[in-house]
């Protein structure tokens, strides 16, 4: 199991944090329309999945899958938006992507009284 | 176990072809009296429910039919303005039908162009090489799969999120259009299909497909 990098959003589409592990191909563009245009691709593929479904939906968009890499999706009642890119053989972690909200981000930068603004 | 729907979009990202297969609708009818304890409010030509979630009524359903009779967009089939006929208390107590609102045949084009779109950036922020498209988008009520053809076609189906065998359906939709649109004197190339024969076996495949969960060698 790869991972290959993380996203972390805010409800505005700011891009709060940015991880790299194994990536082979960068995007061609510079790293600040590299966020803006993720960002901008899920928040499509929300608003589509929410038209086309069927009925009612719960969780929404979870994941999607390319003949390469996986892009696992998160998103929390505040609008944090926790995505991940992983190779193919990688099942449901959806409880993973929430444990790096909880675990990580929520903890530390939200006790920071410093910190109000980013929510 | 079911196929909701089969999409087919062109080079350009124009939809081509549309077949919805089943949909499981939820929907909601209750009787009213005034005033009505729901916020309903006019979008994109049709009447939501803006507040006031209940029983099955979610935010978002649109207005199906008042009294057995069937809404016209944001008018009843009368010609009276929904809003209008229940802002007035003489027309209580009325029965109303809620439900999630079925997508217009130009809501649905503009949908294949996006997801065309979506399936290029896909491949654009694709941190491994040689990456194509999206393939395969999970949510938690269906499962979109595409298959893009060498020609710049996809075939997108959306169906059950348990449901298998999508792959060889996907291979043999595309088998069935080479038959049956390509194959046809009378079909131009990217242009919308109005095959009756490829209407019928896209049909029966489906059949085969929700029944079997797979195809078998040679068919």
């Amino acid at each position: 199991m790869t991972v290959h990098n993380l996203y972390l959003f805010d409800r505005d589409g700011v891009c709060l944090h940015y991880s790299e592990w194994h990536r082979k191909k960068q995007a061609g563009i510079p790293k600040e329309e590299e966020y803006k245009l993720m960002y901008g691709m899920l928040f499509s593929i929300r608003s589509f999945v929410s038209k086309m479904s069927p009925v009612d939906m719960k969780d929404g968009f979870l994941a999607f899958q390319t003949s390469r890499y996986k892009l696992h999706y998160y998103e929390t009642p505040t609008g944090v938006k926790v995505v991940m890119n992983t190779d193919l053989g990688v099942g449901p972690i959806r409880d993973v992507l929430h444990h790096i909200y909880s675990g990580s981000y929520h903890p530390y930068p939200a006790s920071y009284a410093c910190m109000w603004s980013w929510w | 176990m079911a196929i909701f729907s089969v999409y087919v979009v062109n080079k350009a990202g124009g939809l081509i072809y549309q077949l919805d297969n089943y949909a499981p609708r939820a929907e909601a009818e209750k009787t009213f009296s005034y005033p009505l304890d729901l916020l309903l409010k006019l979008h994109d030509e049709r009447v939501l429910v803006a507040f006031g979630q209940r029983d099955g009524i979610r935010v978002g359903h649109a207005v199906l039919s008042i009294n057995g009779v069937d809404v016209n967009g944001k008018y009843t089939a009368d010609g009276k303005e929904v809003l209008e006929y229940l802002g007035n208390a003489a027309n209580y107590p009325v029965s109303i039908r809620f439900g999630r609102p079925r997508l217009t045949s130009n809501e649905k084009l503009m949908l294949a162009s996006m997801f065309h779109s979506l399936f290029a950036i896909g491949s654009q922020l694709s941190p491994e090489l040689g990456s194509s498209g999206i393939e395969m988008l999970e949510t938690d009520t269906f499962k979109l799969h595409c298959f893009q053809t060498l020609t710049g076609i996809k075939f997108v189906v959306l169906a059950d999120p348990r449901q298998g065998g999508i792959d060889s359906l996907l291979r043999k939709i595309y088998e069935i259009y080479s038959d049956f649109a390509l194959k046809n004197p009378f079909y131009s190339l990217e242009m919308p299909i109005r095959c009756e024969l490829f209407d019928q076996n896209l049909k029966l495949a489906l059949e085969v497909a929700e029944k079997a969960g797979t195809f078998g060698p040679g068919s």
